[in-house]
């Protein structure tokens, strides 16, 4: 093959030497002349209905340029990948714990703190749902209007009913898989600042055109009068897709008319930032006598939280793969993703589909445990192969590796363990 | 974080004449415990009192039998000790064993003892081999069993104006000491259990002379667990009889469930953790002193 | 700093603490360079770096958990952020900036980039401190001295296996 510049080779990272000297300059690291620092003052509790907030103490303190609420946001005051069901600063309803109700920008964290606790915050508290499964009942609290159950996703292949009446093998299992933040190492950051009349911010993000028309859209401006930077980012993995800072920053340099920055704590990262859903997953496998796979019946429910972020999209992907890399021809999926009184999730690092490999390769080693074979031969007999049909119907042509991927891990076992499994 | 005035006294005396004169003080030795307090708002000290000036409190020495260990000793010093490791190395382990390099750099023994976290890794090995505290002040110097220190989490006998200078244990022959942690990850775990057992024997006979096994993370403090010690003394050495004490051992303990684990978990561990420790403590008996 | 809770009815205390202080001078050796400075004595090392400019240290947690932080103070590495400024009155601190520079990399920076060992690079600072202080103690550490010298700083996109690998390079290029 042709010898290529950089396909094939190992190349230096642009950006690593100025990390290695310390020299990069993230988000946080960024001082601007005349930079506020701002503050979120955010929920103690899980639902509530937000009566009353006075910030008159807050607003006379000495040193605080801005004090902001929901009324203060010029346009919509929602956001959201998906769906824009997530308020920048909560009006009426409190929906998780951590939900913003209040920002502050002053001359120091200090002041900007002490104003956050003169802040004198109404509520009246909601009972509140913690479990997916709880939620979806008609009963249950309800987290948004529409109802617990944000979205269903379906999958039908062929016929269910007969498969399992004439299966030899039938595994039904339960699964649950838990929450899992993503702790990136840097938590969110930014500054903002006005260049003439556009808004400029640096921030700690994946995701810089959704965070432009996002800022865009909520205060009422043109979109190329919002320029979003991405700062080097201190990792990610999915937990920095959705707005953290974004928004607050935008507002308070242009009403405050000075840069801000603002820098979450780990505490308030963990708090306020997207998580790695929580799954129920009610997997049932039909086989024939020999582990060859007749059919799936899966019921997924997605623990979204108080705010669908990328939930749907997520639980699209694990309906999707809930087959898993084998060939099965009889399919039913219902994928629900639920709305629940906890921390919102969203992307994380295989986008839903971690959970499921979870459950299926259970599923697979009990199948092989029934038909006595081994584990490597039941997905040997299951595999997808060039030419196999998934469970959407999509014809696979090329590109597919699985089998390939097991014998060569075969080969690694039986060299490094002396064995196979 | 609070507002606080800092001093950094050279002295013992100014160090008792500062917490004369501070009533809100706060000592901080490697302040690896103080800062994370100071950090969340659960202390507002007036005066923080560091104590790193006082080079006399930094050494371990062996005296007249005895290792004496000044408070301001670092785990990172523990672990590397030329002397610990000889007449104690459970000592050693513990302390290397104790959160990250960082952590071992600056963190203390004397804070390990000073913050009374029923985790804290030394505290069982250093019951297991019987150590005094001194506590001095002003006034007085007295000497109190390690375990007579604590009285909960975070709370111990010391009065006002009283600090840890030294803790020090007697070196034995014929004795084997260990110390086993369960923690979620192999560094920077806290304990979600401990455990550490001392053995001595006759050294004719081979029969168990003397034994204490002490637990930390299964109570309010770390303690010692008696219903298995019985068991052991004046017995022979046998994996049945470690078996049947590291039982004893669980069924007495009562812990609780906590951010870090189950009452019901522990209970079970602590079965093998002792289990572990008395093998392990018996191998330092036969390996190192030949018996 | 945490976010001060509010619940409807409780009465936070307003202005507390806001005693003017004394700040004290400290005299101190950074990266090799004489320093006096004035600090407020509940400042923490890790922002009181930042304040002088000294930007590479990096705040990941604040309470020794991830190691972002570390500098080098009297050859041993800790978590600046839990370091009063006040403590390093008459100690020696290096920090990433005194590491090496442009025209001279230090050996470990080199191997980070070679190796592939810096990703988002928040955790590279501390790393390349923790892994200094080992080196500088001991030439010829061991794999397994390698990795517990490093186990006090976390990374969560690298993995640990290709920074190992690099301080192992600087090694291997020694002896
Ligand atoms: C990330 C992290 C991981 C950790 N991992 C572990 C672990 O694995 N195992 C473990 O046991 N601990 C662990 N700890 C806790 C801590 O490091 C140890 O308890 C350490 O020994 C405390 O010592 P210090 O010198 O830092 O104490 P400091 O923080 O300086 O002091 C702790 C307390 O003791 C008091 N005190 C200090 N010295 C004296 C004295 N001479 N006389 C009277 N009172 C005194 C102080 O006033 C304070 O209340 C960890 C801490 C952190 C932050
Ligand atoms: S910021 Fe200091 S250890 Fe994480
Ligand atoms: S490179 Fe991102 S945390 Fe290590």
């Amino acid at each position: 093959m042709q010898e290529l510049n950089v396909v094939g080779k190992s190349v230096r990272r642009k950006d690593a030497l100025d990390k290695v000297l310390g020299k990069s300059q993230y988000s946080g690291d960024i001082k601007l002349p005349g930079m506020l620092h701002v503050k979120v003052l955010r929920s103690p509790v899980a639902h509530a209905l937000l009566k009353n907030i006075d910030c008159r103490a807050a607003e006379s303190l000495p040193g605080v340029h801005a004090v902001l609420t929901a009324k203060d946001i010029p346009e919509s005051n929602t956001h959201g990948i998906i769906i824009k069901d997530e308020p920048v600063l909560v009006m009426d309803k409190i929906r998780k714990i951590g939900d913003p109700l209040v920002v502050v920008a002053a001359e120091t964290e200090e002041i900007a703190l002490r104003a956050l606790s003169l802040i004198e915050v109404e509520f009246e508290e909601l009972p509140a749902v913690f479990d997916p499964e709880e939620a979806m009942k008609p009963e249950a609290p309800k987290v948004h209007d529409g109802g617990n159950i944000q979205s269903i996703r379906k999958i039908r292949k062929g016929d269910i009913e007969a498969a399992f009446a004439h299966a030899d093998i039938v595994v039904e299992t339960s699964y649950r898989t838990q929450m899992q933040e993503h702790a990136y190492i840097e938590p969110e950051a930014g500054v903002a600042y006005l260049d003439g009349d556009v808004v400029v911010l640096r921030v700690s993000t994946q995701n810089p055109h959704f965070d432009c028309k996002e800022v865009a859209r909520n205060l009422a401006l043109p979109l190329n009068k919002v320029r979003i930077v991405q700062a080097p980012t201190g990792g990610g993995f999915g937990g920095k897709l959705d707005i953290s800072v974004q928004i607050y920053i935008a507002l308070l340099a242009i009403r405050a008319k000075r840069p801000v920055r603002l820098v979450y704590t780990r505490e308030e990262s963990m708090l306020a930032s997207t998580k790695r859903h929580p799954y129920v997953i009610k997997y049932k496998t039909a086989a024939d006598k020999n582990g060859k796979l007749m059919a799936i019946d899966v019921i997924v429910i997605g623990d979204t939280g108080a705010y669908a972020s990328y939930g749907p999209g997520t639980l699209t992907r694990s309906a999707v793969h809930a087959t898993g890399p084998y060939e099965v021809p009889n399919v039913r999926v219902d994928a629900y993703t639920v709305y629940t009184n906890n921390p919102t999730a969203g992307a994380c690092r295989g986008f839903g589909v971690p959970q499921l490999a979870f459950a299926h390769e259970q599923q697979m080693d009990m199948v092989a445990q029934r038909a006595g074979i081994s584990p490597i031969q039941v997905r040997l007999l299951n595999a997808l192969r060039p030419n196999s049909q998934t469970g959407t119907g999509q014809v696979l042509e090329t590109g597919v590796g699985f089998v390939e991927t097991i014998e060569v891990a075969q080969a690694k076992a039986l060299e490094v363990l002396g064995r196979i499994c | 974080m609070s507002k606080f005035e800092y001093y950094r006294p050279k002295c013992l005396n100014e160090v008792f004449k500062l917490m004369a004169e501070n009533h809100g003080y706060s000592l901080l030795a490697g302040g690896t415990d103080l800062m994370v307090k100071l950090k969340e708002n659960l202390i507002k000290p007036t005066a923080v009192i560091d104590l790193d000036g006082l080079e006399g409190l930094k050494g371990i020495n062996l005296e007249a039998g005895r290792i004496v260990l000044g408070a301001l000793t670092t785990h990172t010093r523990l672990e590397q000790s030329e002397l610990i490791n000889r007449f104690a190395p459970a000592l050693a382990k513990a302390a290397g064993l104790v959160g990250s390099p960082q952590i071992r750099n600056k963190g203390t023994v004397g804070g390990n003892m000073g913050n009374a976290s029923p985790a804290a890794d030394t505290v069982p090995v250093l019951i297991a081999l019987g150590a005094e505290v001194v506590l001095s002040s002003k006034e007085e110097i007295r000497t109190i069993p390690l375990e007579e220190l604590f009285l909960g989490p975070g709370r111990t006998v010391l009065k006002p104006g009283e600090l840890i200078t030294t803790i020090s244990f007697e070196v034995l022959n014929h004795q084997g000491c260990s110390f086993q942690k369960l923690g979620k990850r192999k560094a920077l775990a806290i304990s979600v259990i401990n455990a550490s057992a001392s053995l001595e024997i006759e050294p004719e006979t081979k029969v168990i002379k003397k034994v204490r096994i002490a637990l930390g993370s299964v109570a309010a403090t770390a303690v010692r667990v008696s219903a298995g010690e019985e068991i052991l003394i004046g017995n022979y050495y046998s994996s049945e009889l470690i078996k049947k004490a590291a039982e004893e051992v669980s069924k007495a303990i009562r812990p609780i469930d906590d951010v870090r684990s189950t009452a019901i978990y522990r209970k079970r561990v602590a079965e093998v953790l002792v289990g572990r420790a008395l093998e392990e403590a018996w191998s330092q008996v036969t390996c190192t002193r030949g018996g | 700093m945490d976010v001060p809770w509010k619940k409807p009815g409780a009465k936070l205390p307003v202005l507390e603490g806001d005693k003017n202080m004394s700040k004290q001078t400290i005299n101190f050796m950074l990266n090799s360079q004489k320093v006096s400075a004035q600090v407020e004595s509940d400042s923490r090392l890790v922002d009181f770096l930042h304040e002088m400019g000294l930007t590479g240290t990096k705040l990941g947690c604040g309470e020794g958990d991830c190691g972002a932080c570390t500098v080098i103070i009297d050859g041993q590495t800790a978590n600046s952020c839990l370091v009063l400024a006040p403590q390093i009155d008459g100690k020696e601190v290096t920090t990433i900036e005194g590491l090496g520079s442009y025209e001279q990399l230090h050996p470990l920076q080199e191997a980070f980039i070679e190796e592939g060992a810096v990703q988002c690079g928040f955790c590279t600072p501390g790393m390349l401190l923790s892994a200094k202080a080992l080196l500088d103690e001991n030439s010829n550490p061991k794999r397994e001295e390698i990795i517990r010298s490093i186990s006090g700083n976390l990374c969560r996109c690298t993995g640990y296996t290709k920074i190992a690998n690099a301080i192992e390079k600087v090694v291997r290029s020694k002896s």
